[in-house]
């Protein structure tokens, strides 16, 4: 396998070629904060919290799809990158409806977790309280439409891994939404085999299993 | 326009989008019946669908062909036609033909609107009855393509387009010659071509008007790019909006394929089958990756770049995108030369350019002229300013150029000669080529807030600077259109805007603070005039 | 083919419903959730059935220069429905939609999807 050596804020790291940058910054010991990256899932390159500067390129790229090359030079904390990164947390928060304080999520959450990581200490822009719902419809999950940040990672382990295919996003821009089936309460959708894995890698509290049904031990066949 | 043969009379009718919507399919109407009742001798007159006739303010515009000469007539009605017909078929004076009853209708083609153009493009738009393959085959569609397959190689084709400058038209001017390459020197493996006629800038009609007046010469530059690349299959991707160019381009396909004229032996056997896919109302699939999900079915959501198309497009093929001006443009350049069209025009950036204009003009339509025309011949000599506009600069404020990615320049900027390479220079963008004239009562903060609306409902909502950002920018323009924005407001406005515009995956969140940053730039007084007065204890 | 596809069962029954979606997803084979995915993001297709007559303003640049809003406002009094509300009052509905490049007539007004001569209001 080829190796290549790059550099992450003037840090020379080894990586196998064409692996995204991503890993040359764990390599490098740089943490940035990722929402719609999950390590087992095909990378979007949506949420643009990764975005780092590499010399030579005419804009910041995302580390979680751009392939590591030899000699490249990467910054991955300038004050452009940190304006930008902590503005698009805050139009995640200003976006959907996010009371970390009543969440079941709270202290468990990648969303809270990155406005840490940015320093994000309030809001500077207007928060748009749309108005959401909450599917209740299945029996051991909740879906809080409330808390989801479009990120698709549900969308993707359910097809690439699970292979059942029950979600998708419907519309588009800021109307954008997470269905189930065709636009089905959840529950009534066939194809979900119950299995949790979108509850596993939700990153916030949209996904999460129902506290008022006691799980019961599996009946067996 | 090229005479129609001699003595006979011929009737060229605008049955283009345009002129149909200004009353061409009654006035078609009232003329075939006219003709049918003639009874005077000598050969009959015909009439001819024809594609657009470029000044579409006097529509529905009808050309008059007779003895060599073309007189064209605007704003008729179908009760006027049989005035019309005594005159084009009538014995004695045949030109110019005039009446009182039709003289305010005669629209004079030296006028510079006419005579400033140089159609290459267009060529043949306007003159060829763009439902029949015979007409266009006798105005020499597919003669490039055909010499093409027999005398030249891929290779050679390749090395012309590349002599001849042509940057692509739909916006980002990447050079033609150069992403052609890219396509042909990928691995060994299938490739395809795209023909790319999402057209959505609003105020942009070039691509439909080509594919309403002479599909068989897109298709002709398609196959033409296919050859070149060494590809078999294409795809021609046309927005819903324009039925009409679909329901012309679909009969050309058909016509095509029933006489097996995308084929040919001689350099390299060669077999191309093109097939047309319609959009459903997204403005984002103009997008190349949008525009491939798009075609493979899916929601129009662009991916990162790269790969790029040209490397990994569609099923992973290297696949050519080129949009329909730039395609259409092919034939009339092979036939000239790659070193004939690099002369025309700037050297950096040669050929022609089909512009739409439309806004604050006495004469809205489309114009083809060398690039590098200054801003004022198109929209001052050539489109005649505002109405009644007064002054050295006609009464105009700005004219908005590339849509919701470009921005405006003012009345002070209209010498720059039009190219891509000036305009992005000057914080705008020549985009796909619809020039939009503004006059002193547009305001600014307005037009920057509508296509930031624009934006924000054409998002395709996977990137989240876009997705909110435009939403939130748009809202914020909203306030401050309204007079509710603070100069801290108005700072925000732009730290916000940059941050979309750096961190979007794809070219419509990138661009879409593009209008707001070229107004604030050349305009900035409109926006300061909106802010709120300061409270006695901010000062 | 998808959208081909969902363009003609479109035609075919004037809007796209739950049904024919769920259809369509059975005779490509896809999932019902991609088929709705696709089917609500593009703006031509309609999921709501729609009303027997629509009035369609054109938001594009043109027209909105030359009072594309006041014309659409006026059209919402006189037909005393909403913009862009798909139900309308039953009988008629009023969209906006982008610029379908008929810019020299802005602004431009279109019944039952056919552009009309206008002026502005």
């Amino acid at each position: 396998m080829a190796v290549v050596t790059l550099h992450v804020d003037g840090m020379a790291v080894a990586v196998p070629a064409g692996a995204p940058l991503l890993q040359a910054l764990t390599a490098a010991g740089v943490t940035l904060p990722t929402l719609c990256h999950h390590p087992r899932l095909s990378p979007v390159a949506a949420c643009r919290l990764c975005l780092v500067e590499l010399e030579g390129a005419p804009r910041p790229v995302p580390a979680c799809v751009t392939a590591a090359a030899e000699g490249q030079r990467l910054a991955t904390d300038t004050p452009a990158l940190r304006q930008g990164r902590r503005l698009i947390v805050e139009l995640l928060f200003a976006e959907g409806n996010h009371p970390c304080a009543v969440c079941v999520a709270d202290g468990d959450c990648e969303l809270q977790d990155a406005a840490q990581r940015v320093g994000m200490d309030r809001v500077t822009v207007p928060y748009r309280h749309p108005p959401r719902q909450v599917d209740a419809s299945h029996p051991l999950f909740l879906l809080d439409h409330h808390r989801c940040i479009l990120c698709s990672r549900c969308v993707r382990v359910c097809d690439e891994i699970e292979g059942a295919h029950v979600w998708a996003m419907a519309e588009r821009g800021g109307r954008t939404r997470l269905i189930a089936g065709l636009d089905q309460p959840w529950g009534a959708v066939d194809s979900c085999t119950s299995c949790g894995k979108c509850v596993a890698v939700c990153p916030t509290g949209a996904l999460v299993t129902r506290e008022d049904v006691p799980l019961s031990p599996w009946p067996g066949p | 326009m090229t005479p129609a043969e001699p003595s006979a009379v011929l009737l060229r009718l605008c049955d283009a989008s345009g002129c149909r919507a200004a009353g061409a399919t009654a006035l078609a109407g009232a003329l075939a019946a006219g003709l049918e009742g003639l009874t005077s001798g000598g050969p009959p007159p015909r009439l001819k669908p024809v594609g657009c006739l470029r000044l579409c303010s006097r529509g529905p515009l009808l050309a008059v062909d007779r003895d060599g000469i073309s007189t064209l007539y605007g704003g008729l009605s179908p009760a006027q036609m049989p005035a019309l017909l005594a005159l084009a078929c009538g014995r004695g004076e045949p030109a110019p033909i005039r009446s009182a009853a039709l003289a305010g209708h005669v629209v004079d083609h030296r006028q510079p609107f006419f005579a400033l153009q140089r159609p290459l493009v267009l060529e043949t738009c306007g003159c060829v009855d763009p439902t029949d393959l015979d007409d266009a085959l006798a105005h020499g569609a597919y003669r490039q393509l055909q010499r093409l397959l027999a005398t030249a190689t891929p290779a050679q084709v390749r090395a012309e387009v590349r002599r001849s400058g042509l940057r692509g038209r739909g916006g980002a001017g990447y050079p033609t010659g150069l992403k052609w390459e890219t396509v042909a020197l990928q691995p060994p493996g299938p490739r395809l071509v795209v023909a790319n006629g999402d057209e959505g800038d609003p105020g942009a009609f070039m691509d439909r008007s080509i594919l309403e007046g002479d599909p068989h010469r897109l298709i002709e530059g398609l196959a033409i790019a296919a050859y070149a690349v060494g590809a078999r299959q294409g795809y021609i991707y046309v927005r819903a909006e324009y039925p009409l160019a679909i329901a012309r381009l679909r009969r050309a396909l058909d016509q095509v394929r029933d006489r097996g004229l995308l084929a040919g032996t001689g350099a390299g056997s060669f077999a191309f089958t093109p097939e047309l896919r319609v959009g459903a109302g997204a403005y984002v699939c103009g997008e190349e990756t949008a525009l491939l999900a798009s075609i493979a079915g899916g929601r129009g959501i662009p991916r990162q770049r790269p790969p790029f198309p040209a490397q990994e497009g569609l099923g992973g093929c290297p696949t050519l995108i080129n949009n329909i001006e730039t395609l259409a443009a092919l034939p009339a350049l092979l036939r000239m030369g790659g070193d004939a069209h690099a002369a025309i025009g700037p050297p950096t950036c040669p050929g022609t350019k089909v512009f739409s204009i439309s806004g604050a003009v006495v004469h809205t339509g489309l114009v083809e002229v060398p690039m590098g025309t200054s801003l004022r011949t198109v929209v001052l000599t050539m489109a005649g300013g505002v109405p009644d506009g007064t002054g050295s600069d006609g009464g105009i404020k700005a004219v908005q150029t590339g849509g919701p990615s470009g921005g405006c320049l003012p009345a002070s900027l209209l010498d720059t000669g039009i190219d891509y390479d000036v305009l992005r220079v000057l914080g705008s963008s020549l985009g796909s080529g619809g020039l939009v004239v503004l006059d002193h009562r547009c305001a600014m903060p307005e037009l920057a807030r509508q296509f930031m609306a624009f934006c924000a409902g054409e998002s395709c909502g996977k990137c989240v600077p876009c997705r909110a950002g435009t939403v939130q920018l748009a809202d914020l323009l909203d306030q401050l259109v309204q007079g509710r924005a603070s100069a801290a407001d108005l700072e925000r406005l732009v730290q916000l805007a940059e941050v979309v515009q750096r961190t979007s995956l794809c070219g419509l969140g990138q661009t879409a603070p593009n209008p707001l940053f070229s107004t604030l730039r050349h305009f900035r007084g409109d926006y300061l005039e909106r802010l709120q007065p300061l409270a006695p204890w901010q000062s | 083919m998808l959208i081909e596809v969902l363009h003609q069962r479109q035609q075919q029954h004037g809007h796209l419903s739950r049904d024919t979606l769920a259809a369509v997803a059975r005779q490509l084979q896809l999932p019902p959730a991609e088929v709705y995915g696709v089917a609500s993001f593009y703006h031509l297709f309609r999921l709501q059935p729609p009303t027997p007559h629509r009035c369609g303003i054109c938001f594009g640049t043109a027209c909105v220069l030359r009072g594309a809003a006041a014309l659409a406002a006026d059209q919402e009094q006189r037909l005393g429905v909403r913009r862009d509300d798909p139900a309308g009052d039953g009988v008629w509905s009023l969209e906006t939609i982008s610029c379908i490049g008929a810019c020299a007539l802005a602004p431009v007004l279109l019944i039952d999807g056919v552009p009309q001569r206008t002026v502005a209001p």
